[in-house]
């Protein structure tokens, strides 16, 4: 029942379902880090990847596409930073009203440009091309589960890495990390808040930006009414795992796609009643984050005991 | 409180005053039907499409008898109902809706007996001045099944001989969803016993990325060679897979292949599309409810290959996939279901239970 576990294409689809989760998870992180809680991930994703479709659409190019996509995205973010950040407005309702905004306002964009509410199949895109890595690809199973991914996928591989960097080992970073521990140490130290802030906005926009645009320009060939799904939602669940950590960020999304995917392979091999298969991702989910959860009591039992 | 219950007396008396307006405006203009259409939105290229369609069509055709409205409401309930009210307020003769808004449609039908209502897509029965229809697109799936079987054994391009076929839905326990999926699995087995149907669902209308993910599983894993997607915007999804891997899809509800005619790799992947004419179904019913006066309230009919209300789209893709094998039996199939020889069994009308168990059977 379970031999689908050693088949490569299994772990190819775990890796690809991971990208979308993985970058807005990513996005999340930053966000965690600078002290905002930025519910319109979802929004701003769905409307870079409908942005990057109809600019790659129009122009033919990729790189164009690419462009209005992450400048989109940043756009939004701002958008979003303007009202928090300068007017004072509340984080979530302004959130919420991004995905309002994004869901109706894609739709509305779509049937204008493309005449279908449904998709933009009337209109052809450009999109990221899949990456056969020389050497890797020539090595059997792990180059049919590690090459041939999409160009986007080994993408948020080195945000990830990059992001960890900046974090943990920069000036930048470590701004970042005082703004969003305390905001009034961190200005009373010189650090300019509404600067490093829309820095880290800008940065989630980038990552939202591609994290759409996998969907619509990467996996899918075209952009679907409402097609990120939930992932974005989701993201703001694996960063309450990763507590802003782009490492554990990316093993979390990592465990999710893992579960998606074996949700496929379950309804297709076994016998098992659907709508408990359909319950196993986020069963899986929160048993893990149980464990998690266990393990940090169990250092911070530790390091009280090491005060005394 | 009381402003409250002042402020919504002033309103119901203000609604009511336009309504009456609008009432002696409508019976001056004489003996035309008025008849409304209130749909979600246009756009979707299936289901409303299709039900908006055949509102403009009757519309047209009987524009010396009626005044067809073809009204676009969202999803909201509540818009749907006000819509409707406003329609019957209007002076409107029929009333017609589907599925979704049915709740609504009880509650104005109650309230204005002399109003004809027709509910689409739902089985309600008993009411003095309700006539439901349904469509049995498990006809419709089992021809495609037989295309879907024919196109996986006979070594075209591209295909296993592995004798799979797989099907992705949008979401379990539908029964509009599964009224196509037992059809598909009675067709695959009519034509050939020995096909094996695999299956998915994706959980979601709208996660194309997910639909890709199953169809690639179905594909790469369980070895299908065709995938009939009933998933709507998910089976986006499907058709790309099917386009990396170069196997082959049907698709749902429209001709599909048709908004790929930009990206011919996609297009190429339809074997055919199973149709669900809803426009069709209710051009007869306002043809019939205009001649006649009236329409067979109180009961719930089924409409099928017989009535020309579901099918298969035969396209020049169909032509050169399906081998005349194949062709032979869809038109015999065909031919069967409508002279009532051949019934296949669908999921209208039944119990959850049932249905499972029935989808368990065909699969075995």
């Amino acid at each position: 029942m379970l031999s689908f576990l050693v088949s490569p294409s299994f772990w190819a689809s775990v890796l690809a379902s991971t990208t979308p989760v993985l970058l807005a998870t990513l996005a999340a992180n930053i966000m965690t880090k600078a002290g905002i809680f930025n519910l319109g991930i979802e929004g701003t994703m769905l409307i870079c990847a409908l942005g990057g479709v109809l600019a790659s659409g129009f122009t033919g190019s990729l790189f164009i596409g690419m462009l209005v996509g992450v400048l989109l995205g940043i756009l939004v973010s701002f958008v979003l930073g303007y009202f928090i950040l300068v007017m004072n407005a509340p984080m979530n309702s302004c959130g919420v009203a991004i995905n309002l905004a994004a869901t109706g306002g894609t739709v509305f964009i779509l049937a204008m440009v493309c005449g279908s509410k449904n998709n933009s199949s009337s209109l052809v895109s450009a999109y990221f091309p899949n990456v056969a890595i020389p050497l890797l690809k020539d090595i059997p199973v792990v180059g049919q589960i590690l090459s041939g991914q999409n160009a986007v996928t080994y993408l948020s591989w080195i945000f990830v890495a990059a992001t960890y960097f900046l974090l943990y080992h920069t000036k930048l970073g470590l701004n970042i990390r005082a703004v969003g521990e305390n905001e009034a140490a961190a200005k009373s130290a010189g650090i300019n808040v509404l600067r490093i802030k829309f820095i880290a906005l800008a940065m989630c926009g980038l990552f939202c930006a591609f994290g759409g645009m996998y969907l619509s320009m990467g996996a899918l060939h075209g952009f679907t009414a409402g097609m990120v799904s939930g992932r974005g939602f989701l993201s703001l669940a694996m960063d309450a795992i990763a507590q802003g950590n782009p490492l554990i960020g990316c093993a979390s999304s990592f465990l999710y796609g893992f579960s998606n995917t074996i949700t496929v392979y379950l309804q297709l091999y076994s016998q098992l009643d659907l709508q408990l298969i359909s319950a196993f991702p986020y069963v899986f989910i929160l048993v893990v984050l149980m464990f998690i959860q266990l393990g940090r009591s169990r250092i911070e039992k530790k390091k009280q005991r090491a005060q005394f | 409180m009381k402003k409250v219950t002042a402020l919504l007396m002033a309103m119901s008396l203000a609604v009511g005053c336009i309504g009456s307006t609008c009432m002696t405006a409508a019976a001056e203009e004489g003996d035309k039907k008025e008849i409304y259409v209130l749909i979600r939105a246009r756009g979707d290229l299936s289901y409303w499409d299709s039900m908006a369609d055949g509102g403009d069509r009757a519309g047209e055709d009987f524009a010396d008898e009626a005044n067809v409205h073809v009204i676009e409401t969202t999803d909201d309930n509540q818009a749907n109902l006000t819509a409707m009210y406003e329609a019957a307020d209007n002076g409107a003769d029929l009333i017609i809706t589907a599925g979704d808004f049915i709740d609504n449609m009880v509650t104005v039908a109650e309230e204005y007996p002399d109003i004809s209502f027709l509910m689409v897509n739902e089985k309600i029965e008993g009411y003095d001045n309700i006539y439901a229809i349904d469509f049995s697109t498990c006809e419709a799936g089992f021809l495609a099944g037989i295309a879907a079987a024919d196109v996986a054994s006979q070594g075209l391009e591209g295909t296993s001989g592995n004798k799979v076929v797989g099907f992705v839905g949008g979401m379990d326990e539908v029964i509009v969803i599964q009224e196509f999926f037992m059809g598909y699995i009675a067709g695959a087995k009519y034509y050939d016993p020995e096909t094996q149907v695999v299956y998915n669902y994706v959980g979601d209308w709208g996660d194309p990325d997910t639909g890709r993910t199953q169809a690639l599983a179905q594909y790469n894993d369980a070895g299908a060679d065709v995938i009939f997607a009933c998933a709507g915007g998910s089976g986006n999804g499907v058709y790309q897979a099917a386009s990396e891997v170069g196997k082959y899809v049907i698709g749902v509800d429209s001709d599909q292949s048709l908004s790929y005619a930009e990206q011919p790799e996609i297009q190429k992947t339809f074997v055919t599309c199973v149709l669900k004419l809803l426009g069709n179904g209710i051009y007869d019913v306002i043809d019939t409810f205009l001649s006649e006066g009236s329409l067979p309230y109180g009961e719930y009919d089924i409409f099928g290959l017989a009535e020309d209300s579901v099918g298969i789209v035969e396209n020049d893709l169909f032509d050169s996939y399906v081998s005349d094998q194949g062709k032979a039996a869809i038109e015999e199939a065909t031919q069967k279901i409508v002279d009532g020889e051949l019934e296949v069994s669908g999921a209208l009308g039944k119990d959850q239970e049932t249905i499972q168990a029935e989808i368990a059977d065909l699969l075995q």
